[in-house]
């Protein structure tokens, strides 16, 4: 590793610190499959490693590193949908089923529903959805995707009522 | 179900610590910027090699056609290196953008390259055809109607399938670009 990245390292490896645990969420809501989440997980780091060099503090680092990873992401799943024969993001077969018993899902099942519901919202959708999720507000929301805050208050209302209707009675 | 649930259900898990694997990483790194140099390089130095191939034929050649053939194709793998060097990159889109620029920004790629591979028949294969053209001739009349016969089919079958493939790929890069959602 040369001297620029030796430098490069101790922030990028704060950056994965702080916001790790959110990048292993977003993830999971862009791909199905473990090894695909994988794929896109490290397809991001790479991308944040790169990127990270031109960072100069005109956003938030929040901000950019949403905005490398969910653009790393878009572009990623409509690749892979070029390139793989199997499905990745609509993938019926890691769907969960409405189990007879609502009141019986534990919590692990219900996150792994609310996941699949995710991943079956349109690409804007889905994006406006996450960062939500994370706890950004419109007016950040905005900031990372390039929408106005009333579109993604839109956006967010429409796509959070087909998550209620997808996930249904998951509590 | 509201918006606290859905919330505190997506966030409350406990996420394995991230382990970054920093050699995978830096050769990921590496890799990539190694891929497009490699890639360039071998293109420059594919039809470098074609075009010595090409003029050392034409200078031993006896078969005036053939010769002619061999200078043709020479000249027509220094064009194609030509378009190579002159064609560039599309910029790669910045992922640091806001998504609806990003979004421009790659559709605006994958046409790029869609344009290229569609045009495949002017800036690559076109520069070749008249070096095969005059090589079916030059075995039409040194060696026959059936060898003549053979030859072209062979080689307009060679042509055609690049292009084929060409223009598939290029369908590929156009359906992706517009798949990709449009921000507004």
């Amino acid at each position: 590793m040369g001297r620029d990245e030796d430098n490069a390292g101790q922030p990028f490896q704060a950056l994965v610190d702080r916001f790790g645990p959110a990048l292993r969420r977003l993830v999971r809501g862009y791909e199905a499959q473990p090894v695909h989440q994988e794929e896109l997980l490290q397809d991001i780091l790479l991308a944040l490693w790169r990127a990270l060099p031109s960072f100069r503090g005109e956003a938030s680092l929040r901000t950019f590193v949403f905005r490398v990873a969910h653009n790393t992401a878009i572009r990623h799943v409509h690749k892979a949908a070029r390139d793989r024969t199997e499905p990745g993001l609509m993938d019926d077969d890691t769907r969960v089923e409405a189990p007879a018993h609502e009141a019986a899902l534990d919590r692990q099942t219900q996150r792994a529903r609310l996941a699949d519901a995710i991943r079956r919202l349109p690409d804007l959708d889905r994006e406006v959805v996450l960062l939500s999720l994370e706890g950004l507000s419109h007016r950040d929301i905005g900031e990372v995707t390039g929408l106005t805050a009333t579109h993604v208050g839109t956006r967010l209302s429409r796509a959070r009522q087909r998550l209620s209707q997808w996930v249904g009675g998951a509590r | 179900m509201n918006d606290d649930f859905l919330n505190d259900l997506w966030t409350d898990n406990e996420e394995e610590p991230m382990d970054i694997d920093w050699s995978a990483l830096h050769q990921d790194a590496t890799t990539f910027r190694r891929t497009i140099r490699r890639r360039n390089l071998l293109e420059m130095f594919a039809a470098g090699a074609v075009v010595v191939f090409f003029a050392s034929a034409a200078w031993r050649g006896d078969d005036p056609w053939m010769r002619a053939s061999h200078v043709a194709l020479a000249l027509g793998a220094l064009v194609i290196a030509w378009n190579l060097a002159r064609r560039g990159e599309a910029p790669e889109p910045e992922p640091a953008r806001s998504t609806a620029d990003f979004l421009d920004a790659r559709r605006a790629e994958l046409t790029y390259q869609a344009d290229l591979l569609d045009g495949v028949l002017v800036w690559y294969l076109g520069p070749l055809i008249p070096g095969f053209v005059l090589s079916s001739v030059g075995t039409f009349l040194g060696q026959g109607v059936v060898a003549g016969t053979v030859s072209t089919i062979i080689v307009a079958g060679m042509l055609a399938g690049i292009w084929w493939l060409n223009r598939k790929a290029a369908k590929g890069l156009r359906e992706e670009a517009s798949g990709l959602p449009v921000v507004g």
